[in-house]
Parts: structure tokens; sequence; C-alpha cells
């Protein structure tokens, strides 16, 4: 018998699905511990009445000493809202590429600033490699000197966001991309391993993502592929090795890291348990067997061969987490009695001399969980904090270098910490550059709106496999992926009389430092009812957006600019702008809510704007996202739209 | 005479009646968007979420839709967390007949035509529903629809079913 597909489709979610039953959830055992998932939210705690009298007075002499300072002295004045289309622009000014944002710059060691997500990071030989959204970076830890080896420019990744990197006994430097491409570095180039498609494709190894990698002592390379398989290559042959789900872990925990022990035994962990391959036999361990927690975070292998594990609490009602150090023999548990600085351990590392770092970065859960590290020196464990350094470490790898500096990467970069100072690696800015990249003449003219020839022009560009879904899509919805988490913009604004540099940090605000640190402070000018969404700048403005309103900052004060009356307060998080670019001439804004999508154009002075038409292209609904200044993508279509005055549409083949 | 019963509903009988009403849609959206495993883990701690702040969840104007955000917020950091399985395998001894190679075909579909299918057949949603749902035309429903069905079908090696 047959069934039709829509049936099938319809009995396996029936059978997949169940509902959740009320009683269990009131009963849950992550009862308190999740968040609603915003930052930086104010938390109402119960003061006195004077308390409230007071800040309240102080409140009232605030906002007036503002005003008289805004009105009387300053002699500034907010600029004017149209809302009608300006008077037509002829001039236009481009501004191209920053490149201050899109290099590897010595000179930023030691500035906090952020960078692009890093994921995966490894140590040999005086260099350290790092995973980044644009591919694989190898820094120079002597002379501080960085380069990247990008998808298609010497990294044969078809996407350039890298998984992890590992690094042989011989010196070979192993990457994987999460688009599951592999390559190693020989010391001159990049190349692929021999078979490994046809390895991968013929046995359907490769049904999901590469997710951990190891090196053995033998220079052979291990990768956990899937939730249940290992694929190993010893330069020759390729090797399934398929770990049943019955003898594990009911085939829904996928590797999270994988380690390898000076004996050569392998160790795997995931968000279930810890097993380890002495290449003839298969051992598990689970919090029953005394692990901190089940889920898993990191596993390290010290000189010794004792194999430590970072966990974290799990929600499915395991114990608190914290780190785990197996001898051969038993496990010990540390945790926050023991004086780790939180039983969130997101990463973990050794180093040579055996001392354990543990890395509590932000989980994303329960609440606000400070980050900091850990370091054990055989006795006892010593917690930092790191103050506020914009780290946010997020997830990601954890290595210490010869010097006994730990490296971590997070979202924001790679971040060292010798026990006394942080230092921040901050990478080239991922899809910001791709702008650069397209062979398209730049804007010479912007014509007002409803005038000229604003057409749509479906035009050849590229020999691109690329898709709208597909394209480095730098907008970002400001309500769903990119709440809070908008780490990768950076810009350099270089004012009339003054210097200084934006970016964001795990918080929604806008951080504004000058190029030597010391800075002008965060600022949020949403204050608590939104978060920043994008930020944009020119060379005499700071645009950034967010709840409806557009912020603009002259290098001393913010100013509202009110837009999109139809999209205004269609959504209760207020997140209705949710990308700005700077733009030909000026920016582009890009506003959403629910299925309504608008674009506009601000004047580079932010003294005027008008909304852009697009009555002859793709449907709003189906907008994608900004790539890069002055692209659109559109969803599902092989498509960008360049803005340059008109709209003109340009089809990726392939 | 006559006497009024003034029977007071407590807040475990209020959040019950809340989840039975409104837990499929919460559920079925971040599922249909994330995949099963993110999804649901999502949905779940959204729901605990609003029973930990029910007083404060059960006077806002759209409940159900807050801890749809909450449970987004979730999902995305799951996401970034970790890679997680889209589809599990179908449990043979239920449904033998399913295609077991359909959780993987129903992962290859593009981010849009995965959610389309997954409400509209999985979760029976009506096309206006879905549209609503998704902030998008009927008509986008419809052509993702075919897409990924046709796709799915091609996958799978399966004949039309009209």
């Amino acid at each position: 018998m047959t069934t039709d597909l829509k049936t099938q489709i319809q009995a396996y979610f029936d059978d997949i699905d169940p509902p959740f039953e009320p009683d269990e959830l009131m009963a849950h055992p992550a009862a308190g511990r999740i968040s609603d998932g915003r930052v930086n939210r104010l938390r109402w705690r119960r003061y006195p009445g004077w308390a409230y009298a007071a800040a309240t007075a102080a409140l009232v002499l605030l906002v007036v000493a503002g005003a008289v300072w805004l009105t009387g002295f300053r002699g500034e004045e907010t600029p004017p809202v149209i809302t009608q289309p300006p008077a037509p622009i002829t001039t236009v000014t481009t501004y191209g590429p920053l490149p201050e944002a899109v290099t590897v710059d010595p000179e930023q060691i030691g500035v906090v600033m952020t960078g692009d997500e890093a994921s995966g990071i490894a140590v040999a030989g005086g260099a350290m490699w790092v995973s980044t959204e644009l591919g694989v970076v190898r820094w120079n830890l002597e002379d501080r000197s960085g380069e990247l080896f990008a998808a298609g420019d010497g990294l044969p990744f078809s996407e350039g966001e890298s998984g992890d990197v590992a690094v042989a006994p011989n010196g070979t430097v192993w990457a994987y991309s999460w688009n599951q491409d592999l390559a190693y570095f020989d010391g001159t180039g990049w190349s692929e391993p021999d078979g490994y498609d046809e390895r991968c494709l013929s046995l359907e190894a490769c049904s999901g993502p590469i997710t951990a990698m190891a090196v053995l002592p033998d220079n052979s390379l291990s990768l956990a592929v899937g939730p249940e398989m290992l694929l190993e290559y010893d330069g020759t042959d390729w090797d399934v090795v398929t770990v049943t789900p019955s003898e594990i872990h009911g085939g829904n925990a996928w590797a999270t890291d994988m380690a390898v022990a000076p004996d050569g035994t392998l160790w795997v962990a995931s968000w279930e348990e810890l097993l380890s391959f002495d290449g003839e036999v298969w051992s598990r361990f689970t919090a029953v067997d005394g692990l901190p927690s089940g889920r898993i975070n990191s596993v390290a292998a010290a000189p010794n061969g004792d194999v430590w594990v970072g966990t974290q609490n799990s929600l499915r009602g395991d114990p608190s987490g914290g780190v785990g150090r197996y001898d051969g023999t038993s496990w010990t548990v540390f945790d926050e009695s023991s004086g780790l600085h939180s039983n969130a351990v997101t990463a973990l590392a050794v180093g040579p001399d055996g001392t354990a770092w543990a890395v509590h970065g932000d989980t994303g859960e329960a609440g606000p969980v400070a980050s900091g590290f850990s370091r054990f020196d055989g006795t006892t464990w010593e917690p930092t904090t790191v103050g506020d350094v914009g780290l946010g470490f997020g997830w990601g790898g954890a290595v210490v270098d010869d010097t006994g500096t730990l490296w971590i990467t997070s979202r924001y970069g790679a971040f060292g910490f010798d026990g006394t100072e942080v230092t921040v690696l901050r990478f080239p800015a991922g899809a910001r550059s791709s702008i650069n990249q397209l062979p398209y003449p730049l804007p010479s003219q912007i014509l007002p709106n409803g005038q000229g020839p604003l057409e749509w022009h479906w035009v050849p560009l590229l020999t691109s496999k690329a898709t709208g879904a597909q394209l480095p899509v730098t907008g970002t919805d400001c309500f769903g992926s990119g709440s809070g988490q908008l780490s990768s913009t950076v810009v350099e604004f270089r004012g009339s009389s003054i210097d200084f540099s934006l970016g964001y940090r795990s918080t929604p605000d806008v951080v504004v430092t000058d190029p030597t640190g010391t800075g002008f402070g965060v600022e949020n000018p949403f204050g608590e009812q939104a978060w920043v969404c994008s930020v944009a700048a020119t060379e005499t403005h700071l645009l950034a957006v967010g709840s409806g309103v557009s912020w603009s900052v002259d290098g001393i004060n913010w100013h509202g600019i009110e837009v999109f009356d139809d999209l205004a307060g269609g959504n209760s998080d207020g997140s209705d702008l949710i990308w700005a670019a700077a733009g030909p001439g000026g920016y582009i804004v890009l506003g959403r809510s629910g299925s309504l999508q608008r674009l506009a154009w601000f004047s580079e002075d932010l003294q005027i704007w008008y909304e852009i038409p697009f009555e002859d292209g793709p449907d709003d609904s189906e907008w994608w996202g900004l790539v890069g200044p002055y692209g659109l993508a559109v969803e599902d279509e092989p498509v960008i739209v360049i803005y340059d005055g008109a709209w003109v549409g340009t089809r990726l083949e392939g | 005479m006559r006497s009024t019963i003034h029977i007071e509903e407590t807040a475990e009988h209020q959040f019950t009646g809340f989840v039975r009403a409104n837990q499929d849609r919460l559920r079925h959206a971040l599922v249909a968007g994330y995949g099963w495993q993110v999804g649901r883990e999502a949905a779940e701690e959204a729901l605990v979420y609003g029973w930990e702040h029910w007083d404060r969840v059960r006077a806002m104007d759209n409940p159900s839709g807050y801890l749809y955000r909450v449970g987004a917020r979730r999902a995305q950091a799951l996401k970034k967390q970790q890679p997680r399985l889209l589809f599990p395998p179908p449990p043979t001894a239920h449904n033998p007949w399913i295609e077991p190679g359909l959780p993987d075909a129903l992962a290859a579909l593009s981010p849009k035509q995965r959610t389309v299918v997954v409400l509209v057949h999985g979760y029976e949603l009506s096309w206006r529903e879905t549209a609503r749902l998704l902030g998008i035309s009927p008509g986008s429903v419809q052509r993702h629809l075919e897409r990924g069905l046709a796709r799915l079908r091609t996958t799978l090696g399966v004949a039309d079913d009209d």
C-alpha cells in the first residue's frame, strides 16, 4: 500500500510532536531558570517610598537640565520630520567600503571592539588558527599579524563560515565549514582531501553537518558527522564508524566537542553523554557515572592523561553542571562550591603545564550569568570576572598557548586572557564586505521618489549558485534572529572634530569609543523600550535604528527621526526599523512589521528622507534582507537588486 | 431563596486552559520554523516561562503571541549553540508506511518552503492561517507549498498525490 505524501507528512508530525501536558509544564525542572530571552531588561524591585520620590526628583532635574543644555547652550534642533518626497537630488557622494572594519589590524589589539563571529580555535607552532564567518584566520602570536584565508580565495569552501580548526602533530591544519566542506593546509596552501566528497555522498555519511573534529597522534583525522557517525581519514582511505543510537544516545544528540588523550584514546562529548574509544571498545559516561551533567559543552585532555569536561545545567533534571575530571578511574566534580565562577561552563581548555581553564559564557538561559573565567592551579579554582569589556562570550572554543594565555572564541571575535589582561582580536567583518565583490558600477545619481527610470532589470551577473536565502544577507530581524545579539557590525566613524568607532555588544547598546579606546560610553538611545537593531555611519553622522524611530548622533547628541507611520507600533517589541546602511549619499533603512516592509533613503545630513518605491519590484513580503549597503536579497529567488537611484535587479545564474 | 456561588478560578486552572487552547499554535509555529528538536524545546521553555510569570503574561493582550516571541528568541539561541536534529526518524512502529527519507527531505527544503509544508500539511493550517502566521501573502504560501512538495516528491521519488 502506498500512502500519498500529504498524508505521510501529517501522520509524521502527529507522531513526533505530541502536545505538552500542563501539569508537567507547571512542575518543570527548569521552572525559575528561564528568561524571556531579552537582554538588558529592567528588573523592578521593591524599594522604600522615599527612594521612588528621590529617583523621580532626580529624573525631573536631569530632564530639565538636558533640555536647557540642548536648547540653550547647544542651540541645536532635532532635524525636521519630512513625510513628503524631497526635492530632486543631483549631487551624490559615494561611500566605499570601510577597510578598517574588514582587516585584521594589529593596532586594534587591546582596543575593545567587536568583530565577527568566531567558533573554533587551535594553537601550534607559534600560530593561532581561528574559524570565523569569512573563513580561517592564521594569527601569528609573536608579531601579532594576521592573515585571512577566505572561502573562494585560497580556502576551498563553498561558503565562508568555518566551523572548527585542528592542528595535527605533523603541522597539517584541518578546517571544516558548517556546510560540510573540509580542507587541510600543508604550510603552503589549502586542499581538499581526496575521496571526501565521494565517501561522504556514497554512504550518505554526510547527511548532517560536521560538528566536531580531532586529530589522532598518528595524524589521522576523526570527524563527527551527524548524531551517530564518525568519519576517519588516515591520509589515504576513509572509514565510517557508525555508533548506533541504541548503544549511545538515542540518536538525538550531536557531538559537541572531541579530544584526543596522550594515549590516543578519542573522547567525544555530546549533550547526552561522554564517549571514549580506545581503538577497539567504546565506553560511555553519563551523569549517573559521576559526570557533573549530561549536557557536555567541552572536553579536553591534559598532558598527564586526565580528561576534563565542561558542562552546564540541563533542563532535563540533570545535576547542575560544572567541571568534571576523570583520572582513569573515577570522576571528580567541581562546581561553584569548589570556587568555580559559575556552573555554566561553555568551554574548557588545559594548558601545556596542566593548568585547566573553564570559560563561563552567556548560556542564554536562566537570567544573567556573568561571563568570566576560572583557573585551576591543581588545588583550587580561581574565578575571574573580566568586567565590562564587551565579551559576551557566547559559545566557542578555547585553547591555551605556550605562554599560558587562554584564548577563546565568541560571537565577537577571539579573546586572550593571561590572567591579568584581556586581548581582543576582531576579524574581517563577514558579509559587510560583500559589496566590494559586486562587479557593478557604484551609484552616480539619485533620483527622487516616483521619478526617473525606476525599473527592475534582470541582468546576469555571476555564475554563482547563490539564491536569495543563501546570499550573505546582512539585514537582521531585530525581533527575531538578531535580538540583542547584533554583534558583527563595526563601522569607523570620522566626524569633523572627533574620531570614534561604533559597534555592537551583546547588549543592545551602541558602543561609542574613540580610537584610543577611552570612549564616550555606552548608550542605547531607545532606552529600555527596544533594542538598537542596526547602525550605520557616514563621515559626519551616525544613524541608529530600532523602534520605529531613527536616532542620529553627530558626535554629541542623539536626535530622533520618526519614519514609517504605518509600521510603527505594529510590534510590541517596537522593533520596526531593522536595518540601516550607509548608502549612496546617505543611508538606506529597512523597516518591517508583520507582512509590511518599507525602504527609505535618508540624506547624509539626515535632514531629508523619502520612501523608496518598489511597485515594480518583487513583493515586499519576499524581501529577505539587505546585502551590503546597496543590495536587497529576495527570498527564494536567485536575485539581488541594487539601489543606485533606481532599483536594478540582478539575477545570479547557476 | 436563591444563592450565588462564586467559583474562583485558580491560576493553575487558568494556565491549564491557556495551554490546552494555545499550545498547538505556539508549538507548531516553532517546530515549523526551527525544526523539531529546537522548536519543541523552545516551545516547552516558553510555556514554562509563561507559567512562571503567569500573573504578568495573562494580563497581556496577546499572551500566546508574547510567548511565541519568548520561544523564538530561545530557539535562536539554541540554534546558535549546537546543530540540532531538524526532524527525527519516523517512529516506524506507528506508521511504517511513512517514507524513511521524509525527515531528511524536509530538512533539505528551503526554510520558507519547509515552514509552509509543515504548517499546511503537517499541522493542517489553512493557507490563510499560514499566510497570517508567517506574514506573507496566501499567494506566497501557495508558491512555497508547490515548490516544497515538488522537491519532496523528487527527493523521495514519489508520484503526485492528485
